[in-house]
């Protein structure tokens, strides 16, 4: 395993380096140049997350564009393996590069600039909540189907939301409000949930919650590697 | 198990292409050539030897083992397998001693000092990027990392395109070592006959996805005849070859395997004589029928 991750690190390390100064000027930079104050933390936290969640799939894409997938299947390891360290590797880089970021911004807001509003204790459990959603969601078309798999995804996804634009501004059906109020409803729910256990069991569910999509994520994107050919 | 890789009727079926019924095998000790034109389904028996695709029929079995399997068995066979595609499966931008150091981890039976040694003998520069490198020098450090490991078995496709004679030549010679003691085998795929004449044993021929003959290389050396006269024979020698019949500009030429009886039948009236592997190659038109 550890030879999987070591090896996934060494040949996307120069690449990850690159996207992650890249959006580090864009996370860091934007909400200091601003000066509202008035984002909270935990808010610029899930957008970072949600960057970060990206850099292991860039991993994943980088191998794609070099056909390395058949190197990597033709070295005596089992494709589950390689499946395990995807996951265990796309967790470690994208929770290392939220927790560079978060400490980048507090140590910023040492010398002076606090464009957002403090972190609550809560961030961890959004930081995870948000990453584990985003990986799991994406891993099994990155794996299964690379960079055409996560394009088409992505751009499926923007599709779904001009459709839904525009099929409520046309027929007036009523899709945007019906996905406002479904997001209101989680919103709610978890609020809700949260009121009766309390922070810190709901924390727990919401991290278990995560950790159960995600392992439902990886059988579904090992039985897809074991049937992709190179 | 008396063969380190086996082919028993394999079948892998594309949208555009296929290999059929494919049966051949790799013995310990010995060197099979796999020859065929362009397209003929050469690296497809390569990949399906790794377990980068799956057979839809049939089977293949590398020490015993169906290496496209998902657990500890195929892994394990693979750590026997030395490999070299088709092209470079590399990221371009590391150095050869960082691929190198990649790769090394992977197999218990990694031989560094090897390694250095071939690297130094191929010529390839250990600090240069793989991209700065010519075809013919990322495929000597592809042999390198194949041979680095102590492989049983090698599966090297087309390990000859891109080098130069000189070094093709070394190339057969070492691989010539490789079986010298008798426990590794190699099967290599290439377009020309030449290094098959150098150094295998066994030959397979495959056109189309279809295997026309696989077995001793001595068999078509020894026994086989090209028989060549004007087309008024045509007919007569279709009847009378069950390898294959190509019509030219000149007349017809014909494989028959057994070139006393060849000989016997048309030795007034055509050119008969010994079989070439390149005339194996260019006529061989017939898929094969049970040979070993």
């Amino acid at each position: 395993m550890l030879k999987l991750l070591r090896k996934d690190l060494i040949l996307s390390g120069r690449v990850i380096g690159w996207t992650y100064a890249f959006w580090s000027l864009l996370w860091l930079g934007g909400p200091a140049m601003s000066g509202s104050g008035s984002m909270p933390f935990g808010v610029w936290g899930g957008g970072v997350s949600v960057a970060c969640a990206f850099l292991p799939i860039v991993m994943i894409l980088r191998e794609d564009k070099f056909r390395a997938g058949a190197l990597g299947c033709s070295l005596p390891v089992k494709r589950d393996s390689i499946v395990v360290s995807r996951y265990l590797g796309g967790w470690i880089v994208a929770l290392v590069a939220v927790a560079v970021a978060i400490l980048a911004m507090l140590t910023l807001s040492l010398f002076g600039v606090r464009p957002l509003l403090p972190p609550t204790p809560m961030l961890p459990v959004t930081v995870v909540t948000v990453v584990g959603i985003a990986l799991a969601t994406m891993m099994p078309v990155a794996i299964r189907y690379g960079s055409a798999g996560v394009m088409g995804l992505l751009v499926a996804l923007q599709i779904l939301g001009v459709v839904v634009l525009m099929a409520s501004a046309l027929f007036d059906v009523r899709l945007v409000q019906g996905i406002e109020s479904a997001v209101r409803a989680i919103v709610r729910g978890g609020t809700q949930l949260r009121g009766a256990i309390g922070p810190v069991a709901f924390a727990a569910v919401l991290v278990a919650a995560v950790l159960g999509l995600n392992y439902a994520s990886f059988s579904l994107s090992s039985l897809l590697y074991r049937r992709r050919e190179f | 198990m008396d063969s380190l890789l086996e082919f028993t009727g394999a079948t892998k079926r594309f949208e555009d292409f296929a290999v059929r019924d494919v049966s051949f095998s790799v013995p310990p000790g010995y060197i099979v050539g796999l020859v065929g034109p362009n397209g003929a389904g050469k690296s497809t028996l390569m990949r399906l030897a790794l377990g980068l695709i799956k057979a839809d029929g049939g089977s293949v079995r590398v020490f015993g083992t169906d290496p496209a399997a998902a657990g500890r068995a195929g892994a394990e066979a693979r750590a026997r397998v030395g490999f070299v595609h088709d092209s470079p499966r590399v990221y371009d931008y590391l150095s050869v001693e960082r691929v190198a150091g990649i790769v090394a981890p992977f197999y218990p039976s990694w031989d560094s000092a090897l390694f250095s040694r071939l690297v130094a003998d191929f010529g390839v520069p250990p600090k240069a990027k793989v991209r700065s490198l010519s075809r013919g020098t990322k495929m000597k450090f592809a042999l390198a990392l194949a041979l680095s490991h102590r492989a049983d078995l090698l599966l090297l496709d087309e390990p000859t395109g891109g080098l130069d004679p000189v070094f093709r030549d070394r190339l057969l010679d070492r691989l010539s070592d490789v079986i010298g003691d008798g426990r590794a085998s190699v099967l290599f795929s290439t377009q020309l006959v030449t290094d098959l004449e150098r150094i295998a044993d066994f030959i397979v021929i495959i056109r189309e996805g279809r295997v026309m003959f696989s077995g001793p290389k001595d068999d078509i050396l020894d026994h086989w005849a090209v028989v060549r006269g004007g087309p008024e024979l045509a007919a007569e020698l279709a009847a009378a070859s069950r390898r294959g019949v190509v019509t030219t500009r000149q007349g017809v030429e014909a494989l028959l395997e057994d070139i006393e009886e060849a000989r016997r039948l048309f030795g007034g009236k055509a050119l008969v004589e010994k079989a070439t592997l390149e005339d194996a190659f260019l006529l061989c038109r017939e898929p094969a029928r049970r040979e070993k």
